[in-house]
């Protein structure tokens, strides 16, 4: 007679399994598209998303622009005021969807409507939740990251092959800020701590080289600024767009690809631990 | 008993209160972080706006912009919550405070969280030894009356909406634009000639044109009593609107 004894474990699974990944993202679709009024108001927001860096973009780079007679010089290249802040623009785009993208909604479906707490008693671990709402997050802020570079094609800033090779990149800085991001949302304790990232976002946006060179600092402070994720971020989207492929790249790619693996790996054992695995 | 608008204004400060502090700190570290990097980072590149230094002239327009936000911002969830999450719209309504005592209650308080990020900002400028009289008698009228204007309208928005989603869409339609695009960090006339006219529809434009009159000693009664009377057609119609739609929601 066989006999099934239920204390054995089932066999290990491979800890993050492409299948289950992809069930978990589909998931994540259909919650998002469940009600024909909140696939409106899903498109209605989206297309707001996308007006903010635009506006942000005519304002800086043409308003403010306009009061710049001078160039801005960056390595050998001398660029006009919105050719040198308009990949500053692509760059905040990227970090503050991809924030409030990943703290602000896996906030929501963690804390309040417990999706992650459902999802993991159907055998999924949580490396594979972290995966699919990380990929989920980068589907989302992807599509607003190209239609920024399309504007900045159209309104005539970057060339279309640079502008390309750019969006390539807007990719691995959305990916390192929703690794990140989804880090940083295990660790709040309530509402009031989305201040602190709202005046941290805030910093990093008026003092990471966005609207004026560094080297307007002094020494020490301009150190300190190139720790920021943003001055990295910036410093690689600013060099493509103006078609500077040389090694001055590896450092803001190893720094972003640092940024996926260590954002990756806390989230995991930060979710696993609510759940917990 | 006690005048119900004050009462009304009692419980908004005793919420504001317990929470002041999460805010207390953004309401001063703002203005330095603003006019360091836009005002002396970008003001390095910009030698002069109609004769004064950059960080000069952005100064009265960021006062202006500060209270133009923080009166659109109060007016958000701070109105919708008390409508769905909260219930003190229900609880307020089952005792003799009218919609009118609801509303007014709600805008001194609202008057007064602008009045508190102005003084703020002031500070900060009297701390950098940049403080003018002009300035500093002239700030705290135009900023409320500026606040008011967008907080009236704001808040009939507010009670007359259901999901949350739609102040993303009010945050980016409406405030950010009307923040970019009046006058604060560059003159109006640097825009395309079909835009003016429509960054005058905008308060904040006459806020920002009345700061910058007042600090550079240039208004004129005409000009003055003009600005102040197209905020003043905002805050009316904004409190026509908003006691319309507290009245719709709450007489369903």
């Amino acid at each position: 007679m066989v006999t099934t004894d239920v204390s054995t474990p089932v066999p290990t699974a491979p800890r993050v399994s492409a299948a289950r990944v992809g069930a978990v993202l589909e998931y994540f679709f259909t919650y998002s598209f469940r009600t024909r009024e909140a696939l409106t108001l899903l498109g209605v927001i989206w297309l707001t998303a996308v007006t903010e860096p635009v506006l942000y973009l005519l304002a800086m780079g043409l308003g403010v622009g306009s009061l710049i007679d001078s160039t801005i010089p960056v390595d050998s290249h001398q660029l006009s005021y919105i050719q040198f802040v308009a990949p500053a623009m692509l760059a905040v785009s990227c970090m503050s969807g991809a924030i409030s993208a990943s703290i602000f909604s896996f906030y929501t479906r963690h804390r309040h409507l417990g999706m992650f707490t459902m999802i993991s008693t159907a055998a999924v671990s949580p490396a594979e939740v972290v995966v699919a709402d990380w990929l989920w997050e980068i589907i989302r802020v992807t599509m607003l990251s190209a239609i920024f570079v399309a504007v900045m094609v159209v309104a005539g800033v970057v060339g279309v092959g640079n502008a390309l090779v750019a969006f390539v990149a807007t990719i691995l800085v959305i990916a390192a800020f929703a690794a990140v991001g989804i880090g940083l949302s295990t660790l709040l304790r309530g509402w009031q701590d989305f201040d602190i990232i709202t005046v941290a976002q805030t910093v990093l946006f008026l003092f990471s080289g966005t609207f004026f060179p560094i080297q307007q600092y002094p020494e020490w402070l301009q150190v300190i600024v190139q720790l920021s994720p943003l001055y990295q971020s910036i410093a690689l989207l600013r060099a493509l767009t103006i078609g500077d492929f040389g090694m001055a790249l590896v450092v803001p790619i190893g720094y972003l690809l640092l940024m996926v693996v260590a954002g990756l790996l806390f989230s995991v054992r930060r979710l696993g631990r609510d759940l917990g695995r | 008993m006690a005048n119900p608008t004050i009462t009304v204004l009692e419980r908004h400060m005793l919420l504001y209160q317990r929470l002041w502090r999460a805010s207390a700190f953004s309401l001063f570290i703002l203005p330095v972080l603003f006019l360091t990097s836009i005002g002396l980072g970008v003001g390095g590149y910009i030698h002069q706006v109609d004769g004064h230094d950059y960080l000069q002239w952005i100064t009265p327009g960021l006062i202006a912009s500060t209270a133009f936000q923080t009166g659109a911002n109060e007016s958000t969830y701070g109105v919708l919550s008390e409508f769905e999450w909260v219930g003190g719209i229900k609880a307020m309504r089952s005792t003799p405070v009218r919609i009118q005592d609801m509303i007014r209650g709600w805008l001194i308080y609202v008057l007064i969280a602008t009045e508190l990020a102005v003084a703020a900002f002031l500070i900060v400028i009297w701390l950098a030894g940049a403080l003018t009289p002009g300035l500093a008698i002239s700030a705290p009228f135009v900023c409320g009356a500026v606040s008011l204007a967008i907080a009236t309208p704001t808040t009939a928005f507010s009670a007359a909406i259901n999901d949350q989603d739609w102040f993303l869409v009010l945050a980016r339609f409406v405030i950010l634009p009307a923040t970019l695009f009046s006058g604060v960090l560059f003159p109006i006339s640097q825009l395309p000639a079909f835009i003016q006219p429509l960054s005058y529809l905008s308060p904040l434009t006459h806020a920002v044109e009345l700061m910058r009159d007042f600090a550079f000693g240039t208004a004129t009664p005409m000009t003055v009593a003009l600005h102040f009377a197209y905020l003043l057609a905002w805050i009316v119609a904004g409190w026509f609107l908003a006691n319309i739609t507290y009245r719709r929601r709450l007489t369903d």
